[in-house]
């Protein structure tokens, strides 16, 4: 009896053993969930607004500086007797892609938040705030931004709606982000009210990356793309006489001008409506399709912070009418400067899309880099002898077509002319390009609302800004 | 300057944990190999490690609270508590496991240093109801050892479980499993979970048959149904797990546990779309941040705290774990990750780790079924409940809104926890003193 008493105990001993092992393993999972959790997602939890401990955080810490890539100051806080305030020198100037912290958090204020309230001062620094009862100085942020061109583009656009948006092509960084209208975040608090509810002007909304506009013109650029891509052999050959009908549907040249005989290259640098538009009777619809989507159109751009999705919806069910109205980018088309921006800065780059940027380091307020970021690629997007056709046709655009407002002595500029009809009023003009055109260091987009003819508002915009840029 | 100590502070916290980690390894390992010496030696440097620990948590309350006097009355008390209880176990218990009086008195140090720096009266009282609780696990163990008919008692458990689960009448905190005589409070539930072990240990005793399983088998049941009924879905889920494991280990088929667990499973389904309150539960787990002012609440706040604790700490009085709901209970696991930091937190889990491994090595050596049944359940049972508290507070695990033994502050949890403990070393006392006739 004790005997089996005794076996059956083994035998139990024996399962104990493996449910021994079953509770190491879960009190091993407790462990590694938990260090898992400080290493990735603790950091993240500091900035939620539910976080009471954010405001304790912000009330040790003086907030950090933003500053342009000289080194410049665009966002600084000042500190009087105990009491923080947040200053722009810049004002207006930077009211988007800066932001603002006192009235929620918008733009780098709201994506960099956790660098700024965060200090990497030494010891000795942190020990003499402690004892002195004062804030340690918060981390800054160096962004990729210039002052001096994004003060510039701000003083071209002044008066206008629309936004400039400028890219490095063999970089990403973004050197200047600018929509009008604007506002003076220094003052954001007192004009909150008015600002928040001006439905008409929307000054709080980043044209730049969340305006949607139809290409007009520049989207000529992926039609001829397209052309090359089915006709490798390049031996295009139109007569313009100014209009042409496409199953019903009128499509003029603009102001109905003849261009006469016309091959790609100068169809393109006319921005032939009528040549496009023909262009598109004998394209592969899906294919096209097909390019616009690798071209980021319907997808999520590479992009960290708030950015509207530009789409495309021509497919091989589209009527002969509305193919010739998208080729030419009018239609359903909807695309956004920062879009458009990454587009040019492709070409530009030999058809590799890098990744944009505009944080290029964070450092502790005694200098010490704290995190770097470096270029990124995105992708190969078109191949290099596309690439080299495209900047030929757009060198040309420049020189002889309808871009010959921004052409420079100093260097060779290429680009597009733009003018978007809408339903809202006179078209918006549209430029996007690159100089200079044989090591380009600047792609840049531009779009005016409502100001009609391009080559009168956007195109001299573009020529000051490469040359301000480029001396 | 205090600042800068209650900065220092952090890492002493740190050092003392690793050590009593360390030590626990090696008085564990002593223990088993019979090396008195080492066991001698591992045992007091435990005890130091304690006071240490438990020194340093008050002199910064000390420094940073305005009660001085009575938080320094409360300290000599409680010293002196620790003091007595280790006279007692060198005195009649030193045949017993001593690494896991150690680590229950370790952690109820612990329990006592974050109480008293969340709320002094909270502070005070659990040390009372420590005084209870630490009572009846020193007599209990003699109790098991002498009394033998304790053994054969099975249908006065059975009836005592369920009927203490029928003197549930009241809700605290949402929580519907209260008892309430007069001004006095308890969870009968906490109650139910010992004498359900010695309900198994004693039905089981002389083996196991058909009759048996199913009586067992009924109990459980019946038991489960109405916890979850009172919405302790805690109690339900530990039940059923210390059932499950219970009878794989006694009848040693696999089947058992993974057809149980199969079953239980599916149990949790239903109850998953029956219940809106299991449902919500899950869904503020697998997304707190969609409802975080609502459902996500608790386990936002929870993570929070941890993750503002890092791997140091904010230091002692130094973070915020007022903001965290339900603190004092089911929480407290976040304020100690706040305060003292997670790397403490992970050595936290180790010492946990090795209450439970020095608990099933020793329980290998019992020849008593009765004994081994109650000696592995209460482990079970403490290690099971220990990992769904600490898997709810870091989102391992939906939150069942059990308590952390001996830490979490209620007299109820940490009575019957020292209870368990007070059983566990009845079992061990046991296997000791044959060992030492076997000597002879």
């Amino acid at each position: 009896m004790k005997d089996k008493k005794n076996d059956s105990l083994l035998i139990s001993k024996k399962a104990l053993q493996k449910v021994k092992y079953i509770f190491i393993v879960l009190f091993s999972l407790l462990i590694v969930n938990l260090i898992y959790f400080i290493v990735f997602s603790a950091d993240n939890l500091v900035v939620n607004t539910y976080n009471p401990r954010l405001e304790e955080l912000e009330k040790s810490i003086s907030r950090g500086e933003i500053l342009d890539s000289t080194g410049e100051i665009l966002a600084q806080t000042i500190e009087n007797e105990g009491k923080s305030e947040r200053v722009y020198p810049y004002e207006n100037a930077f009211s988007h892609v800066i932001g603002y912290s006192n009235q929620g958090k918008t733009g780098l204020e709201a994506y960099a938040d956790l660098f700024l309230i965060k200090s990497n001062v030494n010891v000795f620094k942190k020990l003499q705030c402690d004892i002195t009862n004062s804030k340690k100085p918060g981390d800054n942020v160096v962004t990729t931004l210039n002052a001096s061109l994004q003060v510039k583009a701000s003083e071209l656009i002044d008066g206008y709606k629309g936004a400039i948006i400028a890219i490095e092509p063999s970089t990403g960084k973004i050197l200047c982000m600018v929509s009008k209208p604007d506002f003076n975040p220094n003052d954001i608090t007192f004009n909150w009210d008015k600002l928040i509810n001006d439905d008409k002007n929307s000054p709080l909304l980043n044209r730049a990356t969340q305006g949607l506009y139809p290409p007009g013109s520049t989207f000529k650029i992926i039609t001829a793309l397209e052309y090359l891509k089915e006709n490798p052999t390049d031996n295009f050959n139109y007569t313009c006489t100014g209009k042409q009908t496409f199953d019903g549907k009128v499509i003029h040249c603009y102001d109905s001008t003849s261009h006469g005989d016309e091959d790609l290259k100068t169809a393109f640098a006319n921005s032939c409506n009528t040549a496009f538009a023909t262009i598109g009777e004998g394209l592969n619809i899906n294919d096209l399709n097909s390019l616009a989507t690798n071209l980021l159109y319907n997808k999520p751009l590479p992009y960290y912070m708030d950015y509207s999705t530009s789409s495309f919806t021509l497919n091989n069910k589209s009527t002969v009418s509305q193919i010739a109205e998208t080729v030419i980018g009018q239609g359903e088309t909807m695309v956004s400067p920062l879009h458009s921006a990454l587009i040019v800065s492709t070409i530009a780059n030999g058809g590799q899309l890098m990744k944009p940027y505009i944080i290029d380091h964070i450092e502790s307020s005694n200098g010490k880099i704290i995190k770097k970021y470096i270029p990124q690629v995105y992708d190969q997007l078109i191949e290099p002898e596309y690439t080299e056709t495209l900047t030929d046709y757009m060198i040309e655009v420049v020189k002889n077509g309808t871009g010959v407002k921004a052409a420079s002595e100093k260097f060779k500029i290429a680009g597009k002319t733009g003018s978007a009809e809408n339903p809202f009023g006179n078209a918006h003009a549209w430029f996007v390009g690159f100089a200079p055109a044989d090591k380009p260091e600047i792609a840049i987009a531009i779009v005016v609302e409502n100001a009609g003819s391009s080559g009168a508002t956007a195109v001299p915009m573009a020529k000051e800004l490469f040359e301000v840029y480029l001396q | 300057m205090l600042s800068i100590f209650i900065s220092v502070s952090r890492y002493i916290f740190i050092l003392l944990g690793f050590y009593f980690l360390y030590s626990s390894i090696m008085l564990n390992k002593a223990m088993f190999e019979e090396s008195h010496e080492k066991t001698v030696f591992y045992f007091n440097a435990q005890k130091l490690t304690v006071f240490l620990s438990h020194c340093l948590g008050f002199v910064i309350l000390f420094v940073t609270q305005s009660n001085f006097l009575d938080l320094l009355i409360l300290y000599v008390e409680e010293v002196l508590f620790f003091m007595l209880i280790w006279f007692v176990i060198d005195k009649i218990y030193y045949k017993t496991n001593l690494l896991i009086w150690n680590i229950v008195l370790f952690i109820t140090q612990l329990g006592f240093v974050i109480l008293t720096r969340l709320d002094f009266g909270v502070g005070k009282r659990q040390f009372y109801m420590a005084l209870i609780g630490f009572f009846a696990a020193l007599i209990i163990p003699i109790i098991i050892d002498k009394l033998n008919f304790v053994t054969k008692l099975y249908p006065l458990y059975l009836i005592l479980s369920v009927g203490f689960l029928f003197l549930v009448n009241d809700t605290i905190n949402g929580a519907k499993n209260w008892s309430t005589i007069g001004t006095f409070s308890f969870q009968p539930s906490e109650f139910v979970k010992i004498l359900f072990i010695l309900f198994i240990a004693s039905l089981f005793r002389t083996g196991i048959n058909k009759f048996r399983l199913l009586l067992s088998a009924l109990l459980c049941g019946t038991l489960v149904i109405i916890l979850v009924y009172q919405t302790d879905l805690g109690g339900a889920l530990i039940f059923t797990f210390l059932y499950i494991t219970l009878i794989y280990i006694l009848t040693a088929r696999p089947i058992i546990f993974f057809g149980g667990l199969g079953i239980g499973s599916l149990g949790a389904f239903i109850g998953y779309k029956l219940f809106a309150h299991v449902k919500v539960r899950v869904e503020a787990w697998a997304n707190p941040w969609a409802d975080i002012d609502k459902n996500g609440y608790q386990i936002a706040q929870s993570l929070f705290a941890i993750g503002a604790g890092g791997w140091l700490g904010s230091g002692l009085t130094k973070g915020m774990p007022s903001y965290i709901p339900v603190v004092l209970t089911d929480f407290i696991f976040s304020a100690i990750s706040e305060e003292l930091g997670n790397v403490f937190s992970v050595f936290l889990i180790g010492i946990l780790i090795m209450l439970f491994l020095s608990s099933i090595k020793m329980t290998s050596y019992i020849e008593d079924r009765f004994m081994f049944i109650i000696s592995i359940g209460v482990s079970i049972i403490i290690a099971f409940q220990q990992f769904l508290i600490i898997g709810g507070v870091t989102k391992l695990i939906p939150s069942t809104g059990v308590t952390l033994p001996f830490i979490s502050y209620g007299g109820t949890s940490l009575i019957a926890s020292c209870i368990m403990i007070g059983i566990l070393q009845g079992a061990f006392y046991n296997l000791r003193k044959v060992h030492q006739e076997d000597e002879k």
